[in-house]
């Protein structure tokens, strides 16, 4: 037992390491720097989301802006529900009613189940007709992007029932705590690890059964496994909206700290950056999808700060320069070294064999 | 054992106005060795697509066991009644490892919950190992599928097509590429499988079909020109004239 | 509704086709030819409204404003040789890797836009029409064809025949259409495929940048002109399948005519997702697009 504990610390003490460092930092940290960290760390809840999809099945959506942006519309609405009987924005259009689809949403456990469901829903409606006519590569980024704009025109012009290009604000509290107080957001931050940790191991896991491989085989030779048995489109649908779930949830958690939501978050352009997140980072490793978002966002919030002029040419320098010259990402680079030297010891896995031994 | 594993009538295939089979008629009986030869662009390889059920012919039927018309059904569940497919360039996945490519090609039930919640038991294993040792993989098998050589690629693709436990293989050129030693220690696997199984072996290498075949079709321009043993068909003077390559003309004559 | 707005309506969804086929044949035959979608594509199509811009500039105060003309082969010119060099820094090291190649050039395409910005400011610019292309044709009692949208039309047009005729009779073309089937055997037969890309990237570029100095007619231009036309462009792409010419000119008149007519009879915002769910509709129809062969390959 001893044994056995000691093993789990030593492969995984750098993931134990870096959650307490995670839990330690509203000590460490200013409001201010620890409310713009929370954001990160919403952004690497959508970067695995994304990577469990492009990196590991090779299917890149460019859309993720929308299913986290009705994630954040979701918990948006009930937030805005707890702080007026009607909406601001409501009234400046001259409603005088809620609309029937925003009374759900007053009780925070419809909205925060909604903020999961109506992505994954989306993402089923988008994924089956397109994975079952077999869409794929190119043409299905090419219609999830499509799928942004279209998305993001739609909620600018519904402005009675979304709020218009302004989207939502002025949020109050949420369970009777007040957004304005700093203990809240140290909560709000806690939460967001919580739910982060959560999800790396929910998605560890799923890698690590046998579904893995079925992924990874779809991304290598979708048509090759249709011969084995498998329907690629029903995995292909089944990750779509598994991912586009997971990005809800980190919407949901966004717009609480960040105390907006607009339709600026589901245009092209936030679609496209989240993608780019786990290129920096390095696709197909679930480490590299939260190093890249973490540190992608660090470097344009420090970059937008201090070259307010000049940051997006560096942002476009390094999409160009990370695909150019690094395609594993900069977890592998890290990779390259640690492989290197797991291969001097000569460390390789044994799955498998050593049972089938042991049986004989 | 009796009556047939499969039956082709009047299947046509076009690719955009080349006929790459003709109002072919077909069947091979349950537990059967048959192989399928004859010159480039003949349609062998289009025959077993459409069995497969990755070409849909524009005319035709095409039956498998008692009743199971192939044509309704998609790729996914034609290899679920029990048809697998080894194909000409190796097909494997390369970024998994040979153990977790035939543990992709388990009988299994091939859904997504019950992939997400499989684990192997010894049985499988075993299975999975039996297997390596009947093509010689054992040692390769925590390897990176990519990184094997294009011989040991086409044996882990024959290992992955006989471990999905089906009623009929269809094998595409399986010692392409194979020294002649591996040459026939495929051509006994092939005999041992056909022992319980039926087996549909396309091949161009003669030496190999001479050895091992029992029953040989020839198709030619998307018909079947001739069937029957190895050594009927060597003699039959059409076959000849096709492989030495006289005339097309005369071809079509001695066929009608 | 009326006839007249009926006829009008298509005749704007027309100059609006001719306007997407510029820009989608680029982006159809450099996917076509090195598996690269060109996310920067629309950025070309700016870079050729600057231009037009730029040139009125210099010939300001000319009433005839024939000048107009010169732009349209100087914005092919200009767009062409950025393209060129594009090409040869950046395109060229992402063929074959689609995924890589959006996320790459989207960054350039980021990169070009803030360049637009810094060089004639954020805001949006005005080309004023040249005077011989104010008015129109009456059609018919009530019905207008203004004379720019026509010329949009006519320039439309004039660049098809001349892909046309590049691609199926020029030995260049020929060229071309060898590296777009197969590279390796292109390669093999002793064609420059290197000099191929380079070429056809370029003249994607410059048949982008022909397209902004028509666009240039129809309002006031920005950085972000491009964007307003790209994704459109992309769904002509996916309808008419990849490097395919009729198929691209059909995908133009589709989108072309139906998302303004969607527009007009619900609002801008609707039209939108209904354009977006008939291409999806579409596409379970046909999901290689109009004009795709019946292949053999296993991918």
């Amino acid at each position: 037992m001893d044994k056995k504990a000691y093993q789990f610390l030593k492969k995984n003490w750098p993931y134990i390491f870096a959650a307490i460092i995670l839990i330690l930092l509203p000590n460490l940290l200013s409001d201010f720097r620890l409310n713009l960290f929370g954001k990160f760390l919403t952004f690497a809840i959508v970067a695995i989301a994304i990577d469990l999809l492009w990196g590991y099945t090779g299917i890149l959506s460019l859309g993720h802006g929308v299913f986290f942006s009705l994630g954040a519309y979701s918990m948006a609405m009930y937030l805005k529900l707890k702080s007026e009987e009607l909406p601001d924005f409501m009234m400046w259009s001259g409603l005088t009613d809620l609309p029937w689809f925003w009374r759900p949403f007053k009780h925070f456990w419809v909205a925060l189940p909604m903020a999961i469901i109506i992505p994954a829903l989306l993402a089923i409606i988008i994924g089956f007709p397109t994975f079952r006519a077999r869409i794929k590569g190119v043409y299905f980024s090419i219609l999830t992007q499509a799928l942004a704009l279209v998305f993001s025109i739609f909620f600018i012009g519904q402005q009675p029932y979304t709020g218009g290009t302004n989207g939502m604000t002025n949020f109050q509290e949420i369970f009777g705590y007040s957004l304005s107080e700093a203990s809240t957001m140290r909560g709000l931050y806690i939460i967001t690890v919580i739910v982060l940790v959560a999800v790396f191991i929910l998605s560890r896991w799923l890698i690590s059964r046998k579904t893995g491989r079925v992924l990874v085989a779809i991304r290598d030779g979708e048509n090759r496994l249709r011969f084995l048995g498998y329907d690629p489109s029903i995995f292909k649908i089944g990750i779509f909206a598994l991912s586009a779930g997971l990005s809800g949830l980190a919407g949901a958690l966004y717009v609480p700290q960040v105390g907006i939501i607009s339709p600026s978050m589901m245009g092209i352009l936030p679609s496209v950056e989240m993608a780019i997140w786990v290129a920096v980072g390095g696709r197909g490793t679930l480490n590299g999808a939260v190093i890249g978002a973490i540190t992608v966002n660090g470097a344009k919030s420090y970059l937008s700060e201090t070259f307010p002029d000049i940051w997006l040419y560096f942002l476009g320098a390094l999409f160009i320069g990370v695909v150019l010259f690094f395609p594993a990402g900069v977890y592998g680079i890290f990779e390259r070294f640690k492989g290197k030297k797991a291969e001097e010891k000569g460390v390789l896995s044994n799955r498998g064999e050593t049972d089938y031994a042991a049986e004989k | 054992m009796a009556g047939t594993i499969v039956y082709m009538e009047d299947v046509t295939v076009d690719f955009s106005g080349f006929k790459a089979l003709n109002r072919v008629n077909f069947f091979i009986d349950k537990g059967e060795l048959r192989f399928l030869i004859g010159p480039n662009g003949a349609g062998k390889t289009t025959l077993l697509d459409v069995i497969c059920g990755k070409v849909r012919p524009e005319k035709g039927r095409v039956v498998f066991g008692d009743d199971t018309d192939i044509l309704r059904l998609s790729e996914h569940r034609i290899a679920r009644c029990g048809i697998s497919r080894k194909f000409q360039t190796p097909s494997i996945f390369a970024n998994l490892t040979v153990f977790e490519n035939m543990e992709l090609s388990l009988k299994r039930k091939r859904g997504i919950f019950s992939s997400l919640f499989y684990t192997m038991n010894s049985k499988d294993m075993h299975k999975i190992f039996s297997t390596f040792e009947v093509v010689g993989l054992k040692g390769e098998a925590h390897q990176k599928a990519g990184s094997l050589s294009h011989g040991q690629k086409q044996w882990l693709e024959l290992a992955m097509t006989i471990i999905q436990e089906p009623m009929l293989l269809l094998v595409d050129e399986p010692v392409a590429g194979m020294t002649g030693k591996e040459r026939s220690r495929t051509g006994e696997i092939l005999m041992e499988i056909a022992k319980e199984k039926s087996v549909l072996v396309v091949e161009h290498d003669m030496n190999f079909v001479r050895h091992f075949a029992r029953k040989v079709t020839v198709l030619h321009e998307g018909g079947i020109l001739c069937e029957g043993t190895f050594e009927h068909v060597k003699n039959d003077p059409v076959v000849i004239d096709v492989y030495l390559g006289r005339g097309g003309e005369e071809k079509e004559d001695a066929l009608s | 509704m009326p006839v007249e707005i009926i006829i009008s309506q298509i005749f704007n969804g027309l100059s609006l086709s001719s306007i997407l086929l510029m820009i989608a044949l680029g982006l159809s035959i450099t996917f076509g030819i090195m598996g690269v979608i060109n996310f920067a594509h629309g950025e070309f199509l700016m870079i050729g409204a600057y231009t037009a811009f730029i040139l009125q500039r210099f010939f300001h105060g000319q009433d005839s404003g024939y000048y107009f003309l010169l732009s349209l082969p100087l914005a092919f010119f200009v767009s062409a040789f950025i393209g060129l060099i594009v090409e040869r820094s950046i395109i060229r090291f992402l063929y074959g890797r689609p995924f890589e190649g959006m996320l790459a050039t989207w960054g350039l395409s980021l990169v070009l836009q803030q360049a637009a910005r810094n060089i004639f400011g954020a805001n949006n610019v005005e080309v004023s029409s040249p005077a011989w292309l104010n008015g129109g044709i009456e059609f018919i009692k009530g019905v207008q064809l203004p004379y720019n949208r026509l010329f949009i039309i006519a320039i439309a047009v004039i660049c098809i025949i001349g892909m046309y005729i590049y691609i199926y009779t020029s030995s260049s073309g020929r060229r071309m259409r060898a590296v777009m089937q197969n590279r390796d055997m292109a390669a093999c037969m002793g064609i420059k495929t290197r000099r191929v890309d380079s070429v056809t990237f370029a003249i994607g570029c410059g048949l982008a940048g022909i397209a902004g100095s028509v666009v240039s007619l129809l309002g006031s231009i920005g950085p972000s002109t491009g964007q307003n036309y790209i994704i459109d462009a992309f769904m002509v792409v996916v309808l008419g399948g990849v490097g395919n010419l009729s198929g691209t000119i059909a995908g133009a008149i589709m989108i072309g005519a139906v998302s303004p007519f969607f527009e007009f009879v619900t609002t801008s915002s609707m039209g939108k997702v209904i354009v977006f769910a008939l291409v999806i509709a579409f596409l379970q129809w046909r999901p290689s697009g109009l004009f795709a062969l019946k292949t053999r390959a296993l991918d």
